[in-house]
C-alpha cells in the first residue's frame, strides 16, 4: 500500500541522521522544496504512528534551554519502507515519462 | 521563552486522550516552543490550533489511544455504513432484476418517453454506483466509496428534480415536509454521511480480521442478491406475489431475525454493543416510517391474512428496536469512557 506524501518525507528526514521534532519539520520542508510544511500535530501523529510500526524508534534525548528534546532515528524496517516507496514512485514517474515521450513524439512527426 | 503561549499550548494538548499524552506531550511542546521562538504574539496560531484538533479527533475515534467506548461508536458508524449500503445495493440489484424482468415479459412497454422510462434509466444508471461504493467500503477503499455515495446521492437528487419538474404530481415531493418523505430522505443521507465520518484510519480493517470481514459481507451481498434479483426477475410482472418476497421483505424479515439473536446474546451475557446500537437506529428508522399506518393497520379485522400481519411485524421491530437500544446503552456504559494513561 502506498504511504502519504508527509509520511513518506518524515520517513525521508530521517535518513542518514536522527533528528528532533522540530528539525523533521525543517528538513521535511527542504525535502519537498517547501510543498509540505507540517503542522506539529500533524508530524505528532505520523510520528506516533511511525514509532508503533516500527518504522521510527527513539534515539537520545538531549537538554536544550532546560528541556527534554526527543531525537528519532529510522529503523530497519523504515529504511525499507522508503526504499520501496521510492522505487513505487520511480516506476510511476518512468510509465509517465514514457507516455509523455511518445505523446511528444507523435506530435512531433503530425507537425 | 514565552510562557503564555507554553499554557495556551498545554491547554489545546488537554484534547487529546491521556494516553498519547503522556507519550507526546512534553516532546510536542518543545517542537511547539522551538517552532514559534522569536514570535511576539500570545496567540495560537490557527494552523497549529487545527492540526491538534484533527489528531484529537481522529486519536479519540480510531487507534491504539481510542477508548473502548469510542472504539464501541466507531464500530457502530462503520457496521451502519456497511449495513445501509448493503440494503441499498441489494435493493439496486434487485430493481435492475425486476426492470429486466418487466421488459422481457413484455408487461410493461414505453411507447415514448415518459417519466416512468426515466426514473428506470436513473434506477439503472445509479444501481452499479450503490454496489460498486458497497464493494469500495467493504475492501476499506474509503477514498473511492466516499466518491462513489457522493455520486450516487447526487444522481438520486436529480432524479428526484426531474420527477418532480416533469410531473406536477410528484411536485410537492421534493418539498413536502412529510413524514414519509423525511424517511426517505433520511434513508438517501444517512448512509452517506456515515462515509463521510468514518475515520481514515480504522482498526480491523488490515492482516486476518480485514479479510474476515471482506469475506462476511461480500458473502451477504452474494447470498442477498442470488435469492432476490431470480425473485425479481422471474415475479416481476405479478405484483401480488413479488410483494412476498423483495428487498423490502428481505430487510424486514433479517433485521427481526438479527434482534432477535442479539437479544439472545446478550441473554448469554455476551452482548455486543455496536451491533445492538445498529439494529436499534434501523428499527427506530421502521418505526418513523410506518408509525402513523401503526394503529388503523393494527385495528384491521378482516383482509387477507399478508396484510392483517404486516403491521404486527413492525409493532415487533419497534418493540426489539427499543429493547436493542436500552440493551446496547447499558453494554456501552459498562466500558471505560478514556484509555488509562
Amino acid at each position: 500500500m502506498s504511504m502519504s506524501e508527509p509520511t513518506f518525507f518524515v520517513l525521508t528526514a530521517l535518513v542518514g541522521e536522527p533528528r528532533h521534532g522540530y528539525g523533521i519539520v525543517g528538513e521535511v520542508d527542504q525535502l519537498s522544496g517547501g510543498r509540505v510544511r507540517l503542522k506539529i500535530g500533524s508530524l505528532y501523529g505520523i510520528l506516533d504512528r511511525l514509532v508503533s510500526e516500527g518504522l521510527v524508534e527513539l534515539d537520545r534525548e538531549e537538554a536544550y534551554q532546560g528541556r527534554l528534546r526527543r531525537y528519532y532515528r529510522i529503523t530497519s524496517a523504515g529504511l525499507e519502507a522508503v526504499r520501496a516507496e521510492a522505487a513505487r514512485q520511480a516506476a510511476n514517474a518512468r510509465a509517465a515519462t514514457r507516455r509523455l515521450r511518445s505523446i511528444n513524439l507523435q506530435l512531433g512527426e503530425a507537425s | 521563552m514565552n510562557t503564555e503561549l507554553e499554557r495556551r499550548y498545554r491547554r489545546l494538548l488537554r484534547l487529546l486522550p491521556a494516553s498519547y499524552r503522556q507519550a507526546w506531550e512534553e516532546d510536542m511542546v518543545s517542537a511547539f516552543l522551538h517552532s514559534v521562538e522569536g514570535r511576539r504574539s500570545d496567540r495560537l496560531p490557527l494552523g497549529e490550533r487545527l492540526s491538534v484538533v484533527a489528531l484529537a479527533v481522529r486519536l479519540r475515534l480510531a487507534g491504539q489511544h481510542a477508548s473502548p467506548r469510542a472504539l464501541v461508536w466507531h464500530r457502530t458508524l462503520d457496521t451502519f455504513a456497511l449495513l445501509a449500503l448493503l440494503t441499498w445495493a441489494l435493493h439496486a440489484t434487485a430493481g435492475v432484476a425486476m426492470l429486466i424482468g418487466k421488459s422481457l415479459w413484455a408487461t410493461v412497454v414505453y411507447p415514448h418517453v415518459t417519466i416512468g422510462l426515466i426514473l428506470a434509466w436513473g434506477a439503472i444508471a445509479t444501481s452499479p454506483l450503490w454496489v460498486a461504493a458497497f464493494v469500495c467500503l467493504t475492501l476499506g477503499r474509503l477514498i473511492a466509496a466516499r466518491v462513489l455515495v457522493l455520486l450516487v446521492a447526487g444522481a438520486s437528487l436529480g432524479l428526484t428534480v426531474v420527477r418532480a419538474v416533469l410531473s406536477p404530481d410528484h411536485a410537492g415531493a421534493l418539498v413536502a415536509p412529510t413524514l414519509a418523505n423525511l424517511t426517505e430522505w433520511a434513508w438517501l443521507t444517512a448512509p452517506v454521511l456515515a462515509v463521510l465520518l468514518i475515520p481514515n484510519q480504522a482498526p480491523g480493517r488490515e492482516g486476518e480480521s480485514a479479510r474476515r470481514r471482506r469475506s462476511v459481507w461480500l458473502g451477504a451481498y452474494a447470498l442477498g442478491a442470488v435469492t432476490l434479483a431470480p425473485a425479481a426477475l422471474v415475479l416481476a410482472p405479478a405484483p401480488a406475489l413479488y410483494g412476498f418476497w423483495n428487498p423490502t421483505t428481505a430487510m424486514h424479515v433479517g433485521l427481526l431475525v438479527g434482534m432477535v439473536l442479539l437479544l439472545a446474546l446478550v441473554a448469554l451475557r455476551r452482548p455486543q454493543p455496536h451491533w445492538l446500537l445498529v439494529a436499534a437506529a434501523f428499527g427506530a428508522a421502521d418505526t418513523v416510517a410506518h408509525a402513523s399506518a401503526f394503529v388503523p393497520a393494527v385495528m384491521l379485522t378482516d383482509g387477507p391474512l399478508p396484510a392483517r400481519l404486516w403491521p404486527w411485524l413492525h409493532v415487533a421491530l419497534a418493540a426489539l428496536a427499543l429493547a436493542c437500544a436500552v440493551t446496547g446503552a447499558l453494554a456501552l456504559r459498562r466500558l471505560p469512557r478514556s484509555v488509562p494513561a
